[in-house]
């Protein structure tokens, strides 16, 4: 695991050197006044003209005992910088993930149970897309729905609890499709399996048949979807930040690619690493709960 | 199938439906209220976050406008850019090195330390330290500055020696990075607090700093000049589509940059309007001189400047909210006889056949001895007004008369790694737009061959030979007319696409009475609600 | 990994297309019928518009389509804010919608079938390697991969496709080893190998044709999150440059324009969402005709 974190990293900051270290970005219109040699010093009083790979190690040591250095842009301890941010990140992320499951994961249900109905048409269609749509497009959209001409909602920025709906519900569009069409399918799938057809012909209650032993075996490759998920709630957090002005991780991240702001840039990303390992984890973990056959892998 | 299984999973959600229909109800009087701003409070919705409050940590235009109504200056600018008095009432030259500024008397901090000499002195070395350190982001400032010493000679005089003599230094002391702070607060405050709660003297206070969401601003009580709007707030919000949603919906006082385009959709709005001002900004395409041998005569150049149909550009990209130029000196060094380069399409041409770049009939391309008039094209995405759009049409309009580009378009960080080093990275031609120099020599500093802003290493031996003019010149007479000649040479030498000082575009709530002001800042001193 | 796939056997595939009945039939048929569309405007772009996707004419500025008010017969779909003909960007953006989203998706499906075959045949430090890999390809976020290597390559069309198929061959690498693990002790592989054949054609001739259904379902539905996908990109100003007409591009461009001139997004949104639309339900009823016992994919 902590070779993932490390590997993660270590990428990143490679990456980003390929392209030159940030003493022009940070010197801005500087640079044009400031001799080459003026230039020179800057760079080597800040310790860019190290190979990458040097920078990288002396970043390592620190951050092994929590220093990621101090942000270039911003002045303060890249790691501030970015756990400031993570409340907000974790609110947005989890009322997304909430909607998505909270809605999503019934709808698959019902329609699986009135399979073939209008109603399953409806969501199917309605989920199908869900996951046709660009983030931005229906963010925007939804601004100019319940924003402006209905103006129902906040459009931007954080403040009370109405200000998460329309972010929210744009973040959550796609997983939420995608729970229901995987939901439907596999609730399905396990209703024609052998036990489930036993189980009826004991004359287990429907509704005993469903919920004990049809949707705990259902529900596995839905939650490791989600699991996966977690990847996309953080990369298309990104989007949904930046068009709702959400102060969120993702947009620090981006911003802090394009300041080649190094330490802010190692602080977000192994930050994201440690957390979609943990949550893997935990999808493992509940995933051995749901199925006992696998527990001891 | 029976209805029973299914049952159970509807339920629960015909409930969490109807739950949060109700919730959304008895919401909703209050969402679209808390959006709306309240009668006391200016909101201003800005493109990027403010980082911080302390002027010497920060050059961004978002923290800049936070930081001019919390702090003074000794010098300023007027909206019309000319120089005034601040904090200081008058200031003389002492010497070719010495300038002397006398203060005015009597006024204090926001935290009630007295505004004195000692106390300007204090934050100019303190701002000469960080210089010298490398700390914060004063090396821009403080290089040009270049102070030798700084003496308190009583609490309302002071003297500033620069190592050579600078006939600007009262421009720079309208720059927020020699703002005074207050030296007891200041030296026993951390760093890190001081960005979020600084002290200046400016008629604001900060009373919350929420980082990455809002920064609020109070009227500060004892301050001599009072402002009428009691309350402001600052939001970032970057991006486009969602400022003119804030503005039509009547959330949002100021908005910056307003694309050309919607215009017309804003002031079709109730709630909102349309201010413009030309900027200070010139937008050029950039000809590098070492590259492709065909930028190095003369005549192609100018034919490039014949080709580009500027006008219908900027009648259509633009909404003709500027005008094509053909100068690169800022008002009131413009030299009026210069204008900017007609659309002629035929002379374009024919100075191009002239320099023995011939029309291949097959490829549509123009050229000679085997090589072909073919530039690589750079330009950057989002950073100026319709960066790329602009690029393309100039593509377009190089293609008709035989000038093939290749255009690549890049994100501004890239971009400004290939305009480092003098423009190193960039290929023929490149978009870019530089701020003003506020005086014409600085102006003009764009194409002097050994200017560091000098991107396309531009050398026209005219040119120079009035620059060294005008360098020993201190006549003010004199230097105006050196400088109309200067702009009159880069004309015929062309050693850019001219194409405009840029437009700043603000959208304006209808019950705030504001003009914007030509250096970007958001300034709200005078504004107030109708 | 699905805990069905594991635990099915290998059923010699047969291709089963009475299992796509009734409504499913006339959705898929449908989908077929607009994907066939899609695949031949982007195909035949410079026979069904005369018009120059490229060519800029700002005099011609935001011109609404040729029912509207304001609008003329020769764009039918209107002008978009650089005076470019929309009808002809939406054929010719066609093409590279499904260049990009077939090439991504053969990019990651090739180097994640390859590994996970290797990794589920081999086992051990091999396996534990590219497992780490793929971990690793799992939780560097998406976004920060796409910006990092166009900021390092520049932009341009391969570099996105690029960028596209280094994201999502993680989960093909994932599916497969699976896949393999199920089929690595039967019968029939152990019979190859007592013959003495030797690896390679053991991987290629005898697992890779019965691991590769859920492979192709998955891919399938990928082409449309590809397509997606690249529409974000450009939304963040990455990728392909804009000359270049994209569906996703054209959307990003559109977007402040929505009340201005809605016709910018309307007819790209309209092709993007039909084309994914039919991409996934023809992957449903593919899905259908491969292996019903697939359902659990999606």
């Amino acid at each position: 695991m902590l070779v993932v974190v490390l590997m993660v990293s270590a990428a990143s900051f490679a990456l980003l050197f390929l392209t030159g270290d940030p003493t022009e970005l940070l010197l801005g219109s500087a640079a044009d006044v400031m001799s080459q040699q003026q230039i020179e010093e800057f760079r080597r009083a800040r310790g860019f003209d190290r190979p990458w790979p040097a920078q990288y190690l002396g970043f390592v040591i620190h951050a092994a005992r929590g220093d990621f250095g101090e942000s270039l842009r911003h002045h303060r301890p890249a790691f501030e910088v970015i756990w400031e941010r993570v409340p907000a990140t974790v609110q947005l992320g989890a009322v997304a993930f909430a909607l998505s499951v909270g809605f999503g994961v019934p709808l698959g249900v019902i329609s699986a149970t009135r399979r073939g109905s209008a109603v399953d048409a409806g969501a199917m269609l309605v989920a199908l897309l869900g996951q046709s749509v660009p983030s931005f497009w229906l963010g925007i959209v939804l601004i100019m729905l319940f924003g402006v001409y209905l103006p129902l909602l906040p459009i931007s920025g954080r403040g009370t609890w109405l200000h998460l709906v329309l972010p929210g519900v744009t973040l959550a569009a796609f997983p939420l499709a995608r729970n229901a069409r995987l939901t439907r399918s596999s609730v399905l799938e396990v209703m024609h399996q052998e036990y489930v057809r036993t189980a009826r012909a004991k004359g287990v209650p429907e509704l005993g048949v469903v919920y004990r032993h049809a949707l705990r075996n259902a529900l596995i490759p839905v939650v490791t979807v989600i699991g996966l998920q977690l990847g996309f709630l953080l990369g298309g957090s990104v989007i949904v930040e930046t068009i709702f002005a959400w102060p969120g991780v993702g947009r620090a991240l981006i911003q802090a690619i394009g300041n080649k702001d190094f330490p802010v840039v190692q602080a977000g990303v192994t930050m994201l690493a440690v957390t979609f390992v943990a949550v893997n984890l935990l999808v493992d973990l509940l995933y051995a709960t749901l199925n006992p056959r696998i527990r001891y892998q | 199938m029976s209805h029973v299984t299914g049952s159970g999973a509807w339920l629960w959600l015909r409930r969490a439906a109807v739950g949060l229909m109700a919730l959304a109800l008895i919401g909703a009087p209050y969402s679209g209220g808390s959006a709306a701003p309240s009668p006391d409070t200016a909101v201003l919705l800005q493109g990027g976050d403010i980082l911080t409050l302390e002027p010497y940590f920060s050059s961004s235009l978002p923290d800049t406008n936070a930081i001019i109504h919390m702090y003074e200056t000794l010098t300023r600018f007027g909206d019309d850019l000319k120089l005034l008095p601040g904090l200081a009432e008058s200031w003389r030259l002492r010497d070719s090195r010495t300038w002397e500024f006398k203060l005015v008397a009597g006024r204090r901090f926001q935290n009630g330390e007295p505004l004195n000499a000692a106390a300007v002195r204090y934050s100019l070395l303190r701002g000469k330290e960080f210089y010298e350190k490398k700390l914060g982001d004063v090396q821009y400032e403080y290089s040009l500055l270049d102070l030798d010493a700084v003496e308190a000679v009583d609490d309302v005089t002071l003297r500033i020696r620069t190592k050579e003599p600078n006939p600007l230094i009262p421009l720079h002391m309208a720059h927020t990075q020699t703002a005074p702070m207050p030296p007891r607060y200041t030296s026993q405050t951390s760093v890190n607090d001081l960005q979020r709660k600084p002290i200046g003297s400016g008629p604001y206070r900060v009373v919350e700093f929420v980082p990455n969401e809002r920064v609020v601003l109070e009227a500060w009580a004892d301050h001599p000049d009072r402002p009428r709007i009691r309350r402001l707030l600052f939001r970032p919000v970057p991006e486009d589509a969602t400022r003119i949603a804030e503005l039509t919906a009547g959330n949002a006082d100021i908005i910056v940059n307003v694309p050309p385009d919607l215009i017309s959709q804003v002031e079709r709005t109730r709630s909102g309007r349309v201010e413009t001002v030309a900027g200070l900004r010139r937008i050029i395409v950039g000809l590098r001189m070492d590259r492709h041998p065909a930028l190095r005569d003369k005549r192609v150049r100018q034919a490039l400047n014949y080709a580009f149909d500027c006008r219908t550009m900027m009648r259509n990209l633009l909404a003709n909210k500027g005008e094509c130029t053909g100068t690169v000196a800022n008002v009131p060094d413009q030299n009026p006889a210069v204008k900017a380069y007609p659309f002629e399409l035929q002379r374009a041409g024919a100075l191009l056949d002239e320099a023995g770049w011939r029309m291949n009939p097959r490829t549509n391309v123009r050229e000679q001895g085997g090589r072909a008039l073919e530039f690589g094209f750079d330009c950057p995405r989002g950073r100026y007004i319709k960066d790329a759009e602009i690029c393309q049409v100039i593509a377009s309009d190089l293609a008709k008369v035989g000038v093939k580009t290749d255009l690549q378009v890049f994100d501004w960080s890239v971009f400004v790694g290939k305009s480092a080093r003098r423009g190193a990275g960039f290929r023929d031609i490149y978009l870019i737009g530089s701020g003003p120099g506020f005086e014409c020599q600085a102006d003009l500093a764009l194409v002097q061959k050994d200017s560091g802003s000098n991107r396309s290493l531009t050398d026209m031996p005219r040119f120079e030979a009035l620059w060294d003019d005008m360098s020993v010149t201190f006549d003010v007479k004199k230097r105006r007319d050196i400088c109309f000649k200067m702009q009159e040479v880069i004309y015929d030498e062309a050693p850019v696409i001219f194409i405009w000082f840029q437009t700043d575009i603000y959208g304006v709530s209808q019950r705030l009475e504001w003009k914007p002001r030509v250096d970007e800042r958001i300034r709200l001193h005078n504004a107030r609600f109708r | 990994m699905t805990a069905t796939a594991v635990t099915t056997l290998p059923v010699r595939r047969g291709l089963r297309f009475g299992a796509v009945t009734g409504a499913r039939a006339v959705g898929a048929l449908f989908a077929l019928c607009v994907v066939t569309l899609v695949v031949v405007c982007a195909l035949g772009a410079p026979l069904i518009t005369r018009s120059n996707p490229a060519g800029l004419d700002i005099k011609n500025r935001l011109v609404p389509p040729a029912w509207a008010e304001g609008g003329s017969r020769e764009h039918p779909l209107g002008t978009d804010q650089l005076g470019r003909d929309l009808l002809s960007r939406l054929a010719y953006g066609a093409r590279v919608s499904l260049l990009v989203g077939v090439s991504a998706v053969a990019v990651s499906g090739v180097v994640g079938v390859a590994l996970g075959l290797v990794a589920g045949y081999y086992g051990g430090v091999v396996d534990d390697v590219i497992m780490r890999l793929a971990d690793f390809e799992l939780a560097f976020p998406f976004i920060l991969l796409a910006i990092a290597i166009l900021a390092v390559l520049g932009p341009g069309l391969s570099k996105v496709i690029l960028v596209l198929g280094l994201t999502g061959w993680a989960q093909y690498c994932r599916l497969t080893r699976a896949q393999v693990l199920g089929l690595r002790e039967t019968e029939f592989v152990e019979a190859a190998r007592t013959i003495g054949a030797s690896t390679p054609r053991i991987l290629i001739r005898h697992i890779l044709p019965n691991a590769m259904a859920p492979v192709i379902v998955i891919a399938s539905f990928s082409v449309a999150s590809v397509i997606i996908a690249e529409a974000s990109l450009s939304f963040l100003g990455l990728g392909i440059p804009p000359s270049v007409p994209s569906w996703g591009g054209m959307l990003s461009e559109g977007r402040t324009y929505i009340e201005r001139a809605w016709w910018l997004v309307t007819f790209p949104g309209l092709a993007l969402m039909l084309t994914v639309l039919s991409i996934n339900v023809l992957g449903d009823a593919l899905r259908d005709i491969l292996d019903p016992h697939l359902r659990g994919l999606s």
